[in-house]
């Protein structure tokens, strides 16, 4: 349960955080370990300052998960945060990040 | 917008703009869907284009031409300059355009033939029904209309998700996706007639750098590096900024342009039930040269054409419609993407020495036609190693 909460907490400040930042934060995937080990969360970060709206990361993205949406990027809860996307970006405005 | 068409075509872009058109004039209804607020912006080309190709489509107007061009130059990776000149055509070989009012008149034609334009409006899912695709749902402004179609024509371009949805992998491989970016420079030092590309693994890895004219000082000044070679420090965008500040200084530039161009082989299928891909979507880009417009505008008309046949014949199943598929891998089109698909799979694996060789003993000859067919042939004469080295290709340049 304090799991969950703890979760949820992070849910909740990643969110208000993105709303300050210019760098949009759209997706999370927390992978919570059995035991002891601590928790990871691997999320892809568009840098919507740098994107170009241009679709070359929807093209290469395997799960389908990234939609172009006139000028916004958007990123869906099948992202497997796999990281093809950032790295064929011409602009360099898509992030994988591990947070701890 | 209605409810009900014949055919529902997704993308206003040149595929979507040809293939509604046609489909009116073989007397069926057609509405085209373009996510975007504006047809043909923001653009994502080079705008290349040569004559012969366009002529089949369209008559040349000063209005979305920006520049006519009488020749070509490679630089190779040492900075050798071969210069290409045509003799042909009254010396002009081909365009570049302006495709933001090139793909506006294309939509303009569509529509006065009779086609039905909703811009802003993003077809957000397909209508399946048995596995059938039945049309597509629309949001316009934020309201989602259930628009039903005989046979949707996915012309959604590069990102190619209708297709997807509909249970076709249009994934690219990450090292057949050109990542690229491109400036539209003015007051820059150029020769007006010709396109210039530049090769090499310092300036392009397995891509190229182009500077095509639009006008005496001004250009399309643009790169596609492999998605595979993309990354940190290393970008479309890092290469081209290095180029341009040493290449243009002074040069101003008026627009940015990044973009995504496949040249992997076409989808292994480009129908299903009651499903046509058209243009980028398919995949049918030129994996060569990165060109798109015509191959685009070839499949969105054949796209058109099986349509009405089938709908005339009342059958619209993925076997039906597979005579779309037949002929267009069979056309002229379709044959020139799976031996220029060879021939780029041959010179990106090439080191600089091996591409400074080929075009310094192409440079020596004359070539009487400009092409890229026939260019790809003076090279391997002059080069007859290479008839070894690629093997089945040779066959298919004879």
């Amino acid at each position: 349960m304090q799991r969950t909460g703890i979760f949820l907490l992070k849910i909740l400040s990643v969110m208000l955080s993105s709303s300050k930042n210019s760098a949009g934060r759209v997706f999370l995937i927390v992978t919570i370990n059995e035991g002891k080990k601590p928790t990871y969360c691997a999320m892809l970060k568009v840098h919507r300052d740098i994107c170009g709206y241009c679709g070359c990361c929807v093209s290469v993205c395997p799960e389908g998960a990234l939609e172009l949406i006139d000028a916004y990027l958007s990123v869906e809860k099948t992202c497997t945060s796999c990281g093809v996307c950032a790295k064929v970006c011409p602009l360099g405005a898509l992030e994988v990040v591990n947070e701890k | 917008m209605k409810n009900k068409y014949d055919v529902l075509v997704i993308g206003g872009g040149p595929a979507g703009a040809i293939a509604a058109k046609t489909a009116v004039e073989k007397g069926l209804s057609a509405l085209i869907v373009e996510k975007r607020p504006a047809i043909g912006a923001p653009v994502r080309c080079a705008e290349g284009v040569s004559k012969e190709a366009l002529a089949d489509f369209i008559d040349p107007d000063p209005r979305w031409i920006s520049a006519e061009m009488t020749g070509a130059g490679i630089v190779a990776p040492d900075g050798f300059f071969m210069k290409l000149e045509s003799s042909m055509a009254g010396g002009k070989v081909g365009y570049v355009l302006d495709r933001k009012f090139f793909d506006r008149e294309l939509v303009w034609k569509a529509a006065e033939a009779g086609a039905e334009v909703a811009v802003k409006s993003r077809a957000c899912a397909p209508i399946m029904e048995g596995g059938v695709v039945k049309g597509a749902k629309i949001d316009y402004c934020g309201k989602v209309t259930d628009v039903r179609a005989q046979v949707v024509i996915a012309a959604d371009g590069v990102e190619s998700k209708f297709s997807k949805w509909c249970g076709i992998d249009t994934t690219v491989p990450v090292r057949e996706i050109m990542s690229s970016v491109q400036y539209v420079m003015t007051d820059i030092d150029i020769d007006p007639g010709a396109t210039i590309f530049y090769l090499g693994n310092d300036v392009a890895p397995e891509g190229y750098l182009w500077v095509f004219p639009k006008g005496k000082r001004t250009a399309n000044v643009g790169i596609g590096i492999s998605g595979k070679k993309s990354g940190d420090g290393h970008r479309a965008k890092d290469y081209l900024d290095k180029f341009v500040k040493k290449t243009f200084p002074n040069g101003k530039t008026i627009e940015y342009i990044p973009g995504g161009v496949s040249v992997c082989r076409p989808l292994d299928c480009t129908v299903a039930d009651g499903l046509i891909i058209a243009g980028d979507a398919a995949r049918v880009v030129d994996p060569l040269t990165g060109g798109g417009i015509y191959n685009a505008m070839y499949t969105g008309r054949l796209a058109a054409e099986v349509a009405a046949d089938c709908i005339g014949k009342g059958d619209v199943s993925k076997k039906a419609l597979m005579k779309y598929d037949k002929e267009w891998r069979a056309s002229k089109m379709g044959k020139a993407i799976e031996r220029n698909y060879h021939i780029k799979e041959y010179l990106i694996k090439q080191p600089d020495e091996k591409l400074n060789e080929i075009i310094h003993s192409v440079s020596k000859m004359n070539l009487s036609e400009f092409s890229t067919l026939n260019l790809i042939k003076e090279i391997i004469k002059a080069n007859p190693k290479l008839v070894l080295e690629l093997g089945a290709l040779a066959a298919s340049l004879r």
